[in-house]
């Protein structure tokens, strides 16, 4: 299994450690519930050095970027960041990347930790003709995220970083804890204010350390793997695998909003057009599930007794207090309220009486959960 | 948690105590309380239902995963635990060989238990597992 730089702090805290797509990650330090709510409330402290950073330079890397890319690079200004899906040629989903602007200087894509191989291959493969220069920095650097609304506050402590003019989906170099040159963006994966660091992998250890002691008096904490998913699908964010993969489209996904069809031809632009030409047959909603349990990822969805759509995640979000799923089900009945039903065969006798095998669940608007104060 | 030497174990991570009256107390252990960790439900049997050695009498379900409950014994289940059945699961995070038990079986065998693990043969396991 591959370890980040940070392994030996998530032991020494205690966290529960799993196998999470090839690393050796921490899933739990107390339990989800306690680490989601942490972040909606204070603000956690994760590890996300598993991810891939790959950076590309030279003169023709914006047209390289903008040809694997759905979103648009060339209209990027320096330090601005955007989300893309990088897709095959049938418009499937490869992976979901946020994109960093450093103007004609470079650009940095973050890529799923699971995906890092297939990415790079799929880069390595469409290089071909391009002056670029790619560099993998994964492995030299490491990358904390600190979510929730006290990560301003902490930054302040710890940074010269001018916290009031970095907006959200916009980064900046700044020194922090005295190591100068620390990439600093205003981004994260859990619906909350936050910032993600990078920062060189040897120094990783140390700033962990030092975030939770000055993190301390504002109610800090390590956060894992498992809340950062509660939290994800709470704010509605997909996560691939589960919403989005290599044979679903990002219009499907509902992420219409990252696919620019007006940008010059791109890898998958061709397909997405066709699909969307022909008109959606299947369409992610979220759902509200009743009762307390938790449908999971292929579970079937029911309309007037049918199965016709699947579930892609489920949870009891700890926030909302309310079981929750993602699931795609025919495009032409999504609209919020709509009925659907899940099925919970029980192994004991609780919930196999008639009637109470199907549970219902309700089309809810996306994302489940919006932070106080954002638009 | 000291577990108990009184109790057989399952690699499935239940246990099993024979008691004075012939009766057999079924429960999880503290381990699989711990693996579970975000418990959200439980699905027990009622009383007077009948349970089969090796094969699922129930579910538990976290947050990350559902877990069939698997019965140590075959016989008619006389008690159920109503505060763990009720989802409450305060008891079972705090006591999960006493106050966290699940179901109470009258055997058709009590031998049965004698195939299950010693504290021991199971803690071995645990060990073994953790590598």
């Amino acid at each position: 299994m591959r370890e980040t730089p940070l392994k030996n702090e998530h032991i020494s805290l205690g966290a529960r450690m799993v196998d999470f797509a090839g690393w050796y990650m921490p899933v739990t330090y107390t339990n989800i519930k306690e680490e989601h709510l942490r972040v909606r409330t204070k603000a956690g402290l994760f590890d996300v050095s598993h991810m891939g950073r790959y950076w590309f330079a030279g003169r023709d890397h914006i047209k390289l970027v903008d040809k694997i890319i759905s979103n648009s690079r060339a209209t990027m200004a320096p330090g601005q960041i955007r989300y893309s899906v990088i897709m095959n040629g049938q418009g499937g989903i490869l992976d979901d990347v946020l994109v960093y602007s450093a103007g004609d200087d470079g650009t940095l894509l973050v890529v799923n930790a699971g995906n890092r191989d297939v990415i790079w291959k799929w880069i390595e493969r469409e290089r071909k003709g391009f002056v670029v220069d790619i560099t993998d920095m994964s492995n030299d650097y490491a990358m904390i995220a600190m979510q929730g609304p006290e990560s301003v506050n902490l930054l302040n402590k710890v940074s010269d970083v001018d916290t009031r003019s970095l907006k959200y989906y916009r980064f900046t170099r700044g020194t922090v804890l005295g190591e100068p040159q620390v990439l600093v963006s205003r981004t994260g994966y859990t619906g909350e204010d936050g910032f993600e660091l990078i920062m060189p992998a040897g120094q990783a250890a140390r700033f962990w350390r030092e975030l939770l002691n000055v993190g301390k008096s504002l109610g800090v904490g390590p956060a894992g793997l498992g809340c950062r998913d509660t939290l994800r699908l709470e704010a509605g964010m997909p996560l691939h695998g589960h919403e989005i993969t290599d044979t679903i489209n990002p219009l499907e996904a509902g992420l219409d909003w990252a696919v620019r069809l007006d940008k010059e031809d791109f890898i998958g632009k061709q397909a997405t057009l066709a699909l969307q030409k022909e008109g959606l047959k299947m369409k992610l909603v979220g759902l509200h599930v009743e009762g307390k349990r938790i449908p999971r990822q292929g579970q079937e969805v029911y309309r007037d007794g049918k199965p016709v759509g699947r579930i892609c995640s489920g949870t009891m979000a700890p926030w909302l207090d309310q079981v929750i799923a993602t699931a795609f089900v025919p495009a032409n009945a999504t609209t919020v309220g709509t009925l659907y039903h899940v099925e919970f065969k029980g192994k004991g006798t609780k919930k196999v009486e008639p009637g109470e095998v199907m549970f219902k669940a309700i089309v809810v608007p996306l994302p489940f959960y919006k932070r106080p104060g954002k638009k | 948690m000291a577990r108990p030497d009184n109790v057989r174990y399952l690699a499935t991570h239940e246990w099993g105590r024979l008691e004075k009256d012939g009766t057999v107390v079924v429960g999880i252990t503290d381990f699989a309380v711990e693996q579970l960790n975000d418990l959200t439900f439980v699905d027990l049997p009622e009383k007077g239902d009948k349970v089969t050695r090796g094969e699922a009498f129930g579910e538990i379900e976290s947050v990350k995963a559902v877990s069939d409950l698997i019965s140590p014994v075959s016989g008619k289940v006389v008690a159920v635990n109503d505060t763990v059945s009720s989802d409450d699961f305060s008891a079972l995070k705090k006591d999960a060989f006493g106050a966290g038990w699940l179901i109470k079986v009258k055997p058709d065998n009590p031998k049965d238990l004698d195939s299950a693990k010693s504290k021991a043969d199971y803690e071995k396991q645990l060990a073994e597992e953790a590598h």
